[in-house]
This record gives C-alpha cells, sequence and structure tokens, in this order.
C-alpha cells in the first residue's frame, strides 16, 4: 500500500510525466515512421476485427508475422475515439504509468519511499524513452515488463502468482523481445547457483512454465520465419547494408546521452557494488537482468535500442538504491548536517541532465512534416490503386497508409526472400546516373512512380533523380516533395 | 473405470496428468493398444497425403538409393538381396508398406522388451509416444531407411538376448550382427548396446556370452573399417545443415521439436543428479561427435533425445510442485509443443521429394533419352535420376566431395559461359534435369539459370517447374 503523502507526489510525477509528455505529442506533427504500419493494423482490426497478416500494399503484397495484442489493445480505444487520438494519448499514458510502476519496484527494493519517488521521476524522463509520437509495441511492452518483474518479485503471494501469469501471457503477446526477461531469468537462476543462494521453488516453477509459454507462442507465430530464415530470424532479415543501424557495437556515449548521465552512472555504480554482494541485495534479479540484457547487445543479438530502453529503466529503478546509499554516506560525514538539502540539490543537478535531454530526444523525433504528409495523400488522387510507389524505406509505410498504394519497400523485413537485392536496388534508384539501369530495374518491380522527399533529397544529397528527363518522366506532384511518373519501359514505348 | 469416479470437475481437479485421474490412469494401463494406434495413424497418414497428391508413395533419397542397390542385388551387396526379392514379388506402390510392417514389428518387440526390462508404465507411455510422432522416426519409418532395418534387428536381437534357453541367446548373433553391418556407426551403437547388457549381466550371472558378442561385433567393425573401407556413416542422402537438421521447427528434414531438446535438457539434469540411467551417458559424446560428422546420425540422436526427453517428463509429473497448476499448464504446453512441432513436420510433407512432376519429368527423360546419357542435377537428386530415368546421375552426394563434386559446385555457381561451356564440355554434359528446389536455390538473374538463355541451350521437356534442358 501506498501512503498518503507518497501517493501524493506518485500522482504528481505522473501528471507532469504525462502532461509533458502529451504536450509534445500534439506540439510535433504527426508520428514517427515506423508508427504508421502499427496505425494502419489497427485501423484493419477496427474494420475487420483482425490483423493485416496478407498485406496487398506491402511490397507490393506480402505475409506479415507479429504478435497482435498491442493492435489489438489499440483498437479497443479506438472503437471510441478517433485513431491519431487514440495513438497520441494511450502510449503516453502507458509510458507515463510506468513511473508507477518503477515506484513501486524501488520501494521493493530500498523501502524507502524518498528513494522509490526520485526512481519514479527519472523513469519519467528518460530520454530513450521520451519519443512522445511513437506508436509502437515498446510502449506496451516496457509497462508490461516491469509490472512482470514487480509481481514475479513478490512471489508466492497467490494473487501475485496469478497476475504474473497474466501479465506474462499478454507479455508474450506483444513483444518477442520478452526473451529478455527469460534471459534475465537464467542469468538470476545462474547466479544464484554460483552464489549458494537458496531459489525460490515457486520463482523455479513460474521460469520454467515462463520459458515453456513464450517459446510455445513463439512458434505458433513465427514458424513459417522459422522455416524460411532458420536461426537467422534473430537479424529479422534486416538488409547486411543497414543491419549495423540496428545491431551497432554498444557505444557508451550514446548510451549516456539516451539513458541521461546521472541515472546511468548512479545505476552502475550500484550494479559494481552489488555485484560483490549478490546473496545479500534485494535488487538481485534487477542486476541479473542488467548483466543478461548487457551480454545480448554485446553479442548483437538484440537491438540497440531496444535494449537500451530496458536497462535504462532497471538503472531509474536502481537510482533509489544509489540514493539510499548515498544518504547513509552523507550521515557518516562532516556535512551530515546537509542531508535535508541532498534531495533539493538532486532534483536541481536532475532537471538539466535529465529533463532537457528528454525534451530534445522528442524534439528530435523522425517525423514526417505536415506537406510530406499531404504529398502521401495525394497518391490516392494522382495515381491508379494498383500503381507500385518509390519512397524512402523509412517512408514505405507512409505510402501505404496515407497513400493507399503499394510500396517497394518498408522496415517489415521478415519473409521477403530477395531482400538484398530489393534493398540495393532501391538504392540504386536514387544514385544511379543511368537512365536504362533506373528505368530496368523500374521494369523489375513494376514501379511507375518515384517519390523524392527533403528527406531523400538530404540523405543521397540530391535536388532530383540524376537520370530524369522529360521524355521519361512526368511530374505529376509538385511542392517541397515531388512525384514522378515514368512513362518508358525497356521493352516498349508508351 | 468406475462411474462414480468420474465428472469433468474432479477429473480437472486431480489435474489432466496426475495417476489419481481415472482417464490419464485408464491410458496407462492400456497404452499399448492406443500408442498402437497413434503408431498406425502417423504412419499412414503421410502416404495417404502422397497418394492423394499424385506423388509416390515412398519419398526421399535414401528409399530410392536402396531400391536402385536391390535391383543390382548381386553377391557384391548381398544385404540387398531380401529387398530385391521384395521388389520382384510386390508392386511398387506396396513397398512403400515395408518400413510401416518394420515399424510395427519394432513396437511390439519393444514392448516386450519393457515388460522384461519391467520398465515403469508412465516412462514406457511416454518414450514411445515421444519417439512415434517425433519427425526423424516419422522419416525413417515412411521411407526406407537402412536405419529403420537396423532399428528391427537390433530389438530382434535384445528379445532373442533376454531369452531363457541359451540357444536363442545365441542366435542373437545373427541380428546383431547384421545390425553392425550398415556402417561403422551403427556398429559402434551396437557394440555400446553389448557393453551395456554386459555391465548388467556380469553381476547377475557369469556368462561368456556378452563378451563373445561382444568381439564378435568389434571384430565385425575392424573388417568393415580396414577391409571393405565403409564410410562411418551411410549416405548423405540430402543437403545437410545441423541446426536446421537436429530442430525440426527449423524446417529440417527430420529433428526433434525444440520442446523435446528442452525437456531432454532438464531430463539430462534430473538423471545425473540422481544418478540414475548413467548408461545412457555412454551414448552422448559417441552421437554428437557422430552428429557433427554427419547429420544422418540423427536417427540415433532422436532416440537418445526422445529418451532423455520422457525422463524429464516423467520427472516433471512426478515432482510435488508448490505451484500445482502451473505445474499442470507446464506439462500441457509441453505436450501442446511436441505435438505442434509433429503438425508443422505434417505440413511440410506434401513438399518432400520426389514430386509427382519430378517423377513425370524424370520418366520422360528415361523414355526419350539414350540409356548412357549422363544427366546433370542437384547432387541430392542423384538417387531420384537412378531410380526412375534408370540413368546415370553426374554427381550424386553419398559420393562425398571429389572431382564430380566440385565440377557440379562449379557449374551452379558459374556466372559466365566461358566459366560454364568448358565445364559441361570437358565432362561430356549434354543434358540439364532442374528441378523447383535447385531453381530456387540459384539467382534468378545471373548464373546458371540466366546462362540457360544461351542459344546453346534448348529446352526439351518441363512440367510444373521441373525442366530437362540439352546443352548441344
Amino acid at each position: 500500500m501506498i501512503d498518503k503523502q507518497a501517493r501524493k507526489w506518485l500522482i504528481a510525477i505522473f501528471v507532469v510525466t504525462l502532461a509533458t509528455r502529451l504536450t509534445l505529442a500534439f506540439l510535433i506533427p504527426n508520428f514517427t515512421y515506423d508508427s504508421y504500419f502499427h496505425l494502419r493494423q489497427v485501423e484493419h482490426i477496427t474494420n475487420t476485427g483482425l490483423p493485416l497478416y496478407e498485406d496487398p500494399l506491402s511490397y507490393g503484397g506480402r505475409e506479415l508475422v507479429f504478435l497482435p495484442f498491442f493492435h489489438y489493445f489499440i483498437a479497443l480505444f479506438d472503437l471510441f475515439l478517433p485513431l491519431e487520438l487514440v495513438a497520441k494519448i494511450i502510449p503516453n499514458l502507458l509510458i507515463a504509468g510506468l513511473t508507477i510502476i518503477v515506484y513501486l519496484l524501488g520501494k521493493k527494493i530500498t523501502a524507502d519511499t524518498p528513494a522509490a519517488l526520485f526512481s519514479a521521476l527519472v523513469a519519467g524522463f528518460l530520454p530513450i524513452l521520451f519519443f512522445t509520437n511513437a506508436l509502437t509495441v515498446e510502449s506496451l511492452f516496457f509497462p508490461l515488463v516491469f509490472l512482470a518483474i514487480y509481481l514475479f518479485m513478490n512471489l508466492p503471494e497467490k494473487k501475485y502468482v496469478y497476475g504474473y501469469i497474466t501479465v506474462f501471457l499478454l507479455l508474450s503477446l506483444t513483444s518477442s523481445a520478452t526473451f529478455l526477461l527469460l534471459v534475465g531469468f537464467g542469468i538470476y537462476l545462474l547466479l544464484s547457483l554460483v552464489e549458494g543462494k537458496k531459489i525460490n521453488r515457486a520463482e523455479l516453477e513460474l521460469i520454467l512454465f515462463s520459458t515453456f509459454f513464450y517459446l510455445w507462442i513463439q512458434l505458433i507465430f513465427f514458424k513459417s520465419v522459422l522455416l524460411q530464415e532458420g536461426i537467422g530470424f534473430i537479424w529479422q532479415n534486416i538488409p547486411s547494408a543497414i543491419i549495423a543501424e540496428y545491431f551497432p557495437a554498444i557505444s557508451i556515449t550514446q548510451a549516456l546521452v539516451l539513458v541521461s548521465i546521472i541515472p546511468f552512472v548512479a545505476g552502475i555504480w550500484v550494479v559494481y557494488r552489488s555485484l560483490f554482494q549478490l546473496k545479500n541485495t534485494r535488487a538481485f534479479l534487477l542486476i541479473s537482468l542488467v548483466i543478461s540484457t548487457t551480454i545480448l547487445t554485446w553479442l548483437r543479438l538484440i537491438q540497440f535500442e531496444a535494449s537500451l530502453g530496458f536497462v535504462s529503466i532497471i538503472l531509474a529503478i536502481l537510482f533509489a538504491s544509489f540514493y539510499q546509499e548515498a544518504l547513509i554516506f552523507l550521515a557518516k560525514t562532516k556535512i551530515a548536517h546537509l542531508h535535508r538539502r541532498f534531495s533539493l540539490a538532486l532534483i536541481i543537478l536532475l532537471l538539466p541532465t535529465l529533463v532537457y535531454p528528454a525534451l530534445a530526444a522528442a524534439w528530435q523525433q523522425e517525423v514526417p512534416s505536415e506537406e510530406e504528409v499531404i504529398a502521401f495523400k495525394t497518391l490516392q488522387v494522382n495515381t491508379p490503386p494498383d500503381a507500385r510507389v518509390l519512397a524512402l524505406l523509412k517512408e514505405g509505410h507512409l505510402v501505404t497508409y496515407y497513400g493507399q498504394r503499394k510500396n517497394l519497400m518498408d522496415g517489415q523485413f521478415a519473409l521477403i526472400p530477395d531482400i538484398e537485392e530489393r534493398f540495393a536496388d532501391s538504392q540504386l534508384l536514387y544514385t544511379t546516373s543511368f537512365q536504362t539501369q533506373a528505368i530496368g530495374i523500374m521494369d523489375k518491380y513494376n514501379l511507375r512512380y518515384l517519390m523524392i522527399t527533403s528527406q531523400a533529397r538530404k540523405r543521397f544529397d540530391i535536388t532530383i533523380f540524376k537520370y530524369f528527363d522529360t521524355d521519361c518522366f512526368q511530374r505529376i506532384y509538385k511542392n517541397e516533395t515531388r512525384v514522378y511518373k515514368t512513362t518508358c519501359t525497356l521493352t516498349t514505348l508508351e | 473405470m468406475k462411474p462414480n469416479d468420474f465428472t469433468w470437475s474432479r477429473t480437472l481437479e486431480r489435474g489432466i496428468f496426475n495417476t489419481d485421474n481415472p482417464i490419464f490412469k485408464y491410458i496407462i494401463e492400456h497404452q499399448q493398444r492406443y500408442l498402437l494406434a497413434v503408431l498406425i495413424v502417423v504412419l499412414f497418414l503421410p502416404l495417404l497425403f502422397n497418394s492423394l497428391l499424385g506423388k509416390p508413395l515412398l519419398i526421399g533419397a535414401e528409399s530410392y538409393y536402396h531400391l536402385s542397390q536391390a535391383q543390382l542385388a548381386g553377391w557384391r551387396n548381398l544385404e540387398y538381396y531380401p529387398l530385391s526379392l521384395a521388389q520382384n514379388f510386390l508392386p511398387e506402390r506396396a513397398l512403400a508398406l515395408l518400413p510401416i510392417a518394420l515399424a510395427i514389428s519394432c513396437y511390439f518387440l519393444w514392448h516386450w522388451l519393457a515388460r522384461r526390462w519391467e520398465i515403469p508404465a508412465s516412462m514406457n507411455l511416454f518414450l514411445v509416444f515421444f519417439i512415434i510422432i517425433s519427425p526423424w522416426f516419422l522419416y525413417a519409418f515412411t521411407t526406407l531407411s537402412a536405419y529403420g532395418f537396423f532399428t528391427f534387428l537390433v530389438l530382434l536381437g535384445l528379445v532373442l538376448l533376454y531369452q531363457k534357453r541359451l540357444l536363442f541367446r545365441y542366435l542373437a548373433v545373427f541380428p546383431l550382427g547384421l545390425a553392425a553391418f550398415f556402417d561403422l556407426m551403427s556398429g559402434v551403437v551396437v557394440l555400446l548396446i553389448l557393453l551395456l547388457y554386459w555391465h548388467s549381466r556380469r553381476l547377475k550371472k557369469k556368462t561368456k556370452l556378452p563378451g563373445v558378442m561382444i568381439l564378435f561385433v568389434l571384430s565385425l567393425l575392424l573388417f568393415q573399417w580396414l577391409v571393405l573401407k565403409k564410410n562411418l556413416v551411410l549416405g548423405p542422402f540430402h543437403l545437410q545443415s545441423p541446426i536446421s537438421d537436429l530442430v525440426s521447427d527449423l524446417g529440417g528434414l527430420q529433428g526433434v521439436g525444440l520442446f523435446m531438446i528442452l525437456l531432454a535438457v532438464l531430463g539430462m539434469g534430473i538423471i545425473w543428479k540422481k544418478r540414475q540411467f548413467l548408461g545412457a551417458y555412454l551414448f552422448v559424446p559417441v552421437l554428437i561427435a557422430g552428429y557433427l560428422y554427419s547429420t544422418q546420425v540423427m536417427f540415433f540422436l532422436g532416440m537418445l533425445i526422445c529418451f532423455f526427453a520422457a525422463l524429464g517428463f516423467v520427472a516433471l509429473l512426478e515432482d510435488q510442485w508448490i505451484l500445482q497448476k502451473v505445474k499442470e499448464f507446464t506439462c500441457l504446453l509441453l505436450i501442446l509443443g511436441i505435438l505442434f512441432s509433429t503438425l508443422s513436420y505434417f505440413n511440410r510433407f506434401p513438399t518432400y521429394s520426389p514430386t509427382g512432376a519430378e517423377v513425370e519429368v524424370l520418366h520422360w527423360m528415361k523414355d526419350n533419352t539414350n540409356p548412357n546419357t549422363v544427366i546433370f542435377s542437384a547432387p541430392e537428386q542423384g538417387p531420384y535420376i537412378r531410380y526412375f530415368a534408370e540413368r546415370p546421375a553426374f554427381y550424386a552426394l553419398r559420393e562425398g566431395m571429389n572431382k564430380r563434386g566440385e565440377v557440379t559446385r562449379a557449374i551452379l555457381k558459374a556466372n559466365y559461359i566461358q566459366e560454364l561451356f568448358p565445364l559441361l564440355e570437358a565432362n561430356h554434359i549434354s543434358l540439364l534435369y532442374l528441378t523447383p528446389t535447385l531453381k530456387a536455390r540459384l539467382p534468378a538473374d545471373q548464373g546458371l539459370l540466366f546462362l540457360l538463355k544461351n542459344e546453346r541451350f534448348k529446352l526439351v521437356h518441363s512440367h510444373e517447374g521441373s525442366e530437362v534442358w540439352v546443352f548441344s
């Protein structure tokens, strides 16, 4: 039970976090590029009751495989509210709700209310989570996974057992990244054996159940991916030219920026100290999760952003331990009388190092401009229904969502057989100077429409396609973004 | 089962896998008939699929390799004489019943041994169930597999070894000796089994029989290795991939399900702690090493995995959990996971060679080409070319990496006619047979598929994606 005073502060933190997030979400137009895939899925569920597993537009027509719970969850709200409003409110509400879960976890490991409140404050403004315009699975995954961890830490009380099972079931249907939790459990058991710590029998039983349930769900949903890609399914069929963007080497600099310096340093310090007295620490499970996630990231078995988000929340929770230990340390020093000012000093320190980077991260989100959105919407009017449109990889979902047209490529790579070739061809279309080569590629994919946005211009340092001429290309839309129709083929001339 | 014992709610309360549960208890008591029913269903289902799809009833390159060898049975390959007789007296479609007959015979032989060894009923139920729904078992006993016959001979030998009369025990040397003769690995496995038998007998009764048998099998092994120069493992008959051949969920031809492997790991840990069935650990390093050499060893490894998995599952069932309901769900999940792997395997079954289209094209080659024409194709097609088209294949997988293997690889990787034509001419290749599987492996707009557009190649026959090209 949360005491009255703590509840007030917690609600304040939640409200401030939510208010900040929603303000930014509505100030910044549109959504991040990846969000449009999820928007389309939610829309389809609202209209038909089923996810869009056979997509006629993505890659010109393909099979999709993904876990659908997140989309059903959002679709539930879409029944009552407009989708784009739901897409801005619900993810921000979920991430703001993380502050409450982090508070509970911080309280669990320290039994110290102020320390837990500080954890909640830190979690509320983590830069890595401050993507306010992102409708992504992580917005549900992170709250669920930490709720599962909290329930797990309260075993074997019956209500927590059933709570954990329910939450874990939902987690398994939300994201494959749930395996982070399972690997963490594995490291937890291993460290328990090494440290001679007695393993709680109920925990072991639930870990076993969780492992088997997770694997079963993954096998059911991703059977076709496993058959086609084998063990390579871990890397999601991402083209080799860009895989380093998804699975980069660990960068401490990037981690410091995205987690924020004080929580990062404090959390790592707590982990380091705790390693020497693991058996006695209540944060044992959390530390195991940090270790497992670090190992998986180092081995490039998990996307860096996902792992960093996960670790940053754990470091935020461990900040409670840091706070508590710092106060104990302070009490032993000659400046012990200043301990009351310590909290204030910490808040003052956190504001610029946490809040400012969080706001900056929000402002720097990659979202399409209003002009680009209009350009994509006009595809519906300016092109026939079966048209295939070239756009940047990240703009692929805009072609399908706003334009309702087929794209050449987008960020859903699984089960696409010729992904390397397709990616290379899509890049060539922006960089080649040879018209014959470009038209040959367009013929190969039956591409008749080309879009060039300001993003594309910046990316490839071009103002227009190098092979453009008026004989073969007709402009059908002109603004900052331009849309061209090709009238030539290598086989026949129109 | 007494009527008063049974209500659904009480049954579920007791837990599905609880021996107090009357349904579960009934299944355990009458497991022989139920398991036999499952065995017959899972073995006949592939035949039904193949029949409905217009495919030959027998699948697998190994089946057609053995059938081709049986057609040439003589004093050099006497071991094919029984199959040769079967070929002569039975219609071709009836040959598909041979592996099923073997499987059913193995089933009854095993049950005799299980009673003799006093294997606990629940252990036997899950062991046999796991084995008969495993893809490696299904593949071995729906094809003409040497290891399928090996299993029958070993079980027969063990049944004879455990007879009371000494004469029957000495007769065991025949089936066990034959079983050791397939390849070196089968000999090693028989040797290990005899070592365990010897270990189990030495404390009970002083007898020379185990020692004699071990020496006999050892000398057979040495004879095969030094004189006959047999391979360690028969085959290979398919393109091997260690991971997907082990985990059937990753698309392998055989293998076991992922859950089976997890259960086996659990089982190994549990029985190591309890210091039980330590003899089984003898097989672990041998079979793993054998598997890394050739995934054909999956047959033996699969058996071992199922054994440990059954032990693990029974240990899970018998263990008292704090969260009993979680235990029930976990056991149910495991069974569902294992069944899912089997269903996935059946789902892929219709795609396994030879397909009806491939057979049609192979028969066309038989009817329309010179008997001495050498046919170039994917290495795994060798046995089908030999059997259906009655023509020599340029290269077959089981030859190992020899000069022809290198030439085959070079032809499939050639990007220019300057690379390709000299290879075809030097090796007198005039006929190329391309299956849909081979074409899917090759790049569409470069390499061999692109070079086929050259005027020196002519498409002479095609049927549902299988093509025959003449090179002149």
